[in-house]
């Protein structure tokens, strides 16, 4: 027997979550898009996209059985797909390809260039939120549905990109605190679990997969309580706060592996 | 007499930050105390001559109206050069070097004002304070080239003295003084907050912006 | 009298009680808490040592001392007089001298490189180049390569991932810095062209470590960090010294050296807190000096007696002979877009690609090409020195300050003996000391090694889309007036920094270098001072 379940009313706790990971993301892309002077006007894009899709989730969330709620989520959340994938490529060409050096200094712009994966976490709610409101439409419980399997998809997709991105600048940090190695170890875990019960549903995998969920769940408020204490450790403090949240560790940036495990732990229907 | 001629005022270009007051910024997070008090007594507490004579202290400021003209400023808004050299003499802070060629560094400055003076009585039979500012400008140009008439040069070296002495201490006692940051939209004083955006094109918030033409 | 527990400045302001040996014989007394002093002061320490670090000027307080202001940090150099000859006569001052404790590493530019294993061997590899004397280094690459790594390790230098030049390394503690536009230009230039070019290591922090947080970028880094992101000897090893039981005695100018009636070191004589009519005594067992290179031979020759009617440890005659600075030659250019060089650390991209002897070259060794970034103070002093401006000239081309950045040599130099530290046989100092008096001619070698580094450097510039390109002469650093050697009529120190004339004095810092290399000197120093502590330590006591 599955436990994989398309309810309405897991789904509308998918749009809020879905709703809260978007806010984070275009909450970060403010931060780096004010840091880097907002040269180009398509840099508001996400910030446009995101607060329509964050909108509409959370109306799809209050009143599901509206129709044009749901055109509007599947509209706005196609529009964040191809936003986020668009935004990646902007990243990769002033990020990477048009900075000194070019492709050789690869390491040195991952680490201080646009970050490359993070539009994609836009794309990754936009997905999540065309899922979402197929699901709250749909009545029938399916073992097979595709809905809640492609929504793992996206979950572990998501999450290992989320752990490539922390990688990364974690690497820029040189891992200056211990605990900077447990966003590496836990979350790729639960995003193979999560990928595999995307491919192949299991029974005994699916009780592994909600613990690796849960922890990474946890794992994203304590990153934020890191990246608060990170803030507070340059110089200045919190009392030079906008300079240091330009410099610092991205201070929303661990909650996103909060939303991502909430949203699989919702698809699991471990709450 | 110090200030240059309509032409010279002219010849100043404007600056590209109008609008940019590095003092601005004196209680926020760029300036610190320590910072603070420095530039306080700089701007503010200009110290009396008490090392050079009148005549010398004319003279210097003569000199340095030329090496660094302020034509574009009214007289109290110019930054003071002769006052921080004379400090510096009184109190006989040194560089930590000086050229083999050249005596102490009081001696040099006392010698190399009255060598200009010994050149200018030479090539026009004025003394110099009361020259035109192009000529002026000549007889420097000639200390700067080392064919400056005089005995003095023969004691001091000219080209030694005007580059290394002369032009080096006004050029860093006007480019140290707030007013010279803010027409070269120098962000100034950091600390605790530095910078951010530091690439090409960068402007911090904090940094002077500025006028497009 | 109260006698008053003697207390430290800490890095955050706070106060760390010290131990009071000056009634003592300890068994190091350092002349000198700059890169090497600190160093040896800490490791020697550790090891259970009594030490005393003796140093001219204040015991800095980062959180009070250090302003951001070129012309408000005069205190940072050494303003005593110096009298400078010869027909390149060299720029001291705030050029090349520090004073205080963390001597010159308080306002260096932090650029942390490692010499080649052909620097240790250059007599070998080049031959006699007539007119200079071309030596070995006494020890090779390979002994002081583990040494390189814990200096690196103790500094947390950040630096690249991968690292174009020199031999197979560990990774560097830290992560290089985000270029700055000015580094960025010397990029793109050095792209343009197919020159190699790297982040430089530099030895401030990019993440946090310990109780220092990460350079903020403010760029006042040669006036002294208020951040402590910068691993400064002051702030690093220093603390460590005293946390270890070492002394560190500021205002302290060491006026000479002390012997016995068998030739071996007793102490040092000093003046204390600028008065000159008193003379104080440190016994000490062992004595270290580690002044930089005008300084150390200096007191070493004004340390002459009966028995070294030469100076101390001069039986060679070499003590202050030698003495080399790097090239340092400076080209800038106008670009187009805002460059700012004045924010962030001045220097933080380089190449290494002309270190090298080049083979189609009329000159041996090479240099490295680095990043400058000076304030307006600083540039307008080129600008008039260098290029000759004044009036509204110079007041035209300082109105575009923001759009200038420039590129700089470290240019190895021919050891010859003509180029000396010498004590000046009229003028004295305050304290009636004999001023010491610097001779430096370049060698056609060097000449032409800076004319084809002048070349580079603007055709760098040039690529990167600069105009109105113009070079400025200058010279960085102090080195070689105490050479290393094997033998005492060549040299005046042996591998381990001992003195040859006095086994129980030793010299260690840039004095001791036979050549100059062609890279910046600090890292060099101090991963020699941390082997010659592991040697002195293992044999001393």
């Amino acid at each position: 027997m599955t436990s994989l379940v398309s309810e309405p009313f897991l789904w509308r706790w998918i749009a809020v979550a879905t709703a809260v990971l978007t806010v984070i993301v275009i909450g970060e892309s403010w931060i780096g898009h004010y840091r880097s002077g907002f040269p180009l006007r398509a840099q508001y894009a996400p910030l446009v996209g995101g607060m329509a899709l964050a909108t509409a989730c959370v109306a799809l969330a209050l009143v599901p059985r509206v129709e044009w709620v749901r055109l509007a989520v599947r509209w706005a959340g196609w529009v964040a797909v191809f936003t986020g994938v668009i935004g990646a490529g902007y990243h990769h060409y002033y990020g990477i390809v048009e900075k000194a050096g070019g492709y050789r200094w690869l390491l040195h712009h991952l680490m201080y260039g646009a970050p490359q994966l993070a539009p994609l976490a836009l794309s990754a709610a936009g997905a999540l939120a065309v899922l979402a409101s197929e699901g709250v439409a749909s009545a029938a419980v399916s073992p097979s549905a595709s809905v809640p399997r492609l929504a793992l998809a996206v979950v572990a997709i998501a999450l290992a990109g989320a752990v490539a991105q922390t990688g990364i600048l974690h690497y820029r940090g040189a891992f200056n605190t211990p605990f900077m190695y447990a966003p590496l170890a836990l979350p790729p875990l639960a995003a193979l679990g999560t990928g595999w019960l995307a491919l192949a549903p299991a029974v005994g995998l699916t009780g592994v997969v909600r613990v690796l969920l849960w922890a990474t769940f946890l794992l994203g408020f304590v990153g934020l309580g890191m990246h608060l204490r990170g803030l507070d450790r340059q110089m200045g403090g919190l009392h030079v706060f906008l300079f240091n949240l330009l410099q610092g560790p991205p201070p929303l940036a661990p909650a996103v592996y909060a939303t991502l495990a909430g949203v699989g732990l919702l698809l699991l229907r471990a709450w | 007499m110090a200030g240059g001629s309509a032409r010279d005022k002219d010849a100043i270009p404007s600056t590209r930050y109008p609008g940019y007051d590095v003092l601005a910024k004196w209680r926020g997070p760029d300036w610190d105390a320590q910072t603070r008090m420095v530039v306080r007594r700089r701007v503010e507490d200009v110290p009396r001559i008490r090392f050079l004579t009148e005549e010398e202290a004319r003279l210097l400021e003569a000199v340095s109206a030329r090496i660094v003209p302020q034509p574009d400023r009214v007289a109290q808004a110019r930054v003071p050069i002769v006052a921080w050299i004379d400090e510096k003499l009184h109190h006989d802070w040194r560089d930590g070097y000086r050229y083999e060629e050249l005596p102490p560094l009081r001696e040099t400055w006392r010698l190399g004002l009255s060598g200009i003076n010994e050149s200018a009585q030479l090539l026009h039979a004025r003394q110099f304070v009361s020259l035109e500012s192009l000529t002026q400008d000549e007889v420097l140009a000639r200390l700067q080239r080392g064919d400056a008439p005089g005995e003095t040069w023969t004691r001091l070296s000219a080209t030694r003295f005007f580059r290394d002495v002369l032009c080096l201490t006004v050029v860093k006692t006007y480019y140290a003084h707030p007013s010279a940051w803010s027409e070269i939209g120098y962000s100034g004083p950091s600390s605790p907050r530095g910078h951010v955006r530091n690439w090409a094109g960068g402007v911090d918030p904090w940094d002077a912006p500025e006028e497009r033409e | 009298m109260t006698e008053r527990p003697l207390s430290a400045p800490g890095i955050h302001g706070e106060r760390t009680p010290m131990r009071d040996l000056s009634g003592e014989e300890v068994d190091f007394c350092i002349v000198g808490a700059g890169a090497a002093g600190g160093v040896l002061g800490a490791k020697l320490a550790e090891k259970g040592f009594a030490v005393v670090l003796l140093d001219a000027g204040p015991h800095w307080d980062p959180t009070r001392d250090f302003v951001s202001d070129e012309v408000g940090s005069r205190q940072l150099f050494w303003t005593d007089e110096r009298i400078s000859g010869g027909r390149d006569p060299v720029e001291l001052g705030s050029n090349n001298s520090g004073r205080g404790v963390g001597g010159s590493t308080v306002h260096y530019s932090m650029i942390a490189m490692r010499a080649h294993s052909e620097d240790f061997r250059r007599r070998t590899l080049e031959g006699d180049i007539p007119g200079a004397e071309l030596r070995d280094w006494p020890i090779t690459f390979d002994d002081l390569e583990p040494y390189y790594e814990e200096v690196e390790r103790d500094l947390r230098i950040a630096g690249p991932t991968f690292y174009p030049w020199g031999h197979r390394r560990h990774r560097y503690p830290q992560r290089e810095h985000e270029l700055n536009a000015s580094a960025r230009v010397l990029v793109y230039g050095c792209t343009a062209l197919g020159i190699p070019a790297a982040p430089a290591p530099v030895a401030t922090l990019s993440a946090p470590h310990d109780d220092r947080p990460p350079c903020v970028y403010r760029g006042f880094c040669n006036y002294g960090c208020t951040t402590n992101a910068k691993s400064s000897v002051l702030v690093t090893y220093i603390p460590r010294a005293i946390a270890a039981g070492a002394e560190v005695r500021p205002g302290c100018m060491a006026a000479q050296i002390t012997h016995d009636g068998r030739g071996q070191a007793s102490g040092v004589l000093y003046f204390r807190g600028g008065d000159p009519s008193t003379l104080h005594r440190q016994r000490a067992r062992n004595v270290v000096v580690c002044g930089y290179a005008i300084e150390t031979p200096r007191l070493l020759l004004n340390s002459s007696s009966s028995m070294f009617s030469d100076g101390l440890a001069n039986s060679s005659g070499l003590v202050g002979k030698c003495f080399m600075v790097h090239s340092g030659h400076q080209v800038f250019g106008r670009f187009d877009e805002r460059i700012n060089q004045y924010k962030a650390p001045p220097g933080l991209a380089l190449t290494e690609h002309f270190n090298r002897t080049m083979p189609d070259a009329n000159f041996v060794c090479g240099y490295a090409i680095e990043v400058v970034g000076p304030h307006p103070v600083d540039f307008a002093s080129r600008v008039t020195t260098a290029r000759g401006l004044w009036g509204t000239d110079l007041r035209r081309l300082m109105m575009d300050y923001n759009y200038w950045s420039g590129v700089g040599m470290v240019g190895e130099v021919m050891p010859q003996r003509r180029n000396e530290v010498r004590l000046h046989p009229v003028e004295r100092d305050q304290y009636g000391l004999p001023v010491p008096h610097i001779l430096f001619t370049y060698h056609e070698n060097d000449r032409r090694l800076i004319a084809h580094a002048i070349d580079r450097m603007e055709e760098i510039m040039d690529s990167a889309g600069g105009v109105d390109i113009w070079s400025a002469d200058r010279t960085a650093h102090l080195l070689g007036t105490c050479r290393m050697g094997l033998t005492r009529d060549d040299s005046v120190v042996d591998a381990d920094c001992r003195t040859h004339d006095v086994p129980n004095l030793f010299i260690c810092d840039g004095s001791v270098f036979p050549t100059s290399t062609g890279v910046n000197p600090s890292l060099t120093i101090e991963a020699i001072a941390a082997r010659t502590a592991d040697r002195i330590g293992r044999s001393s006591g």
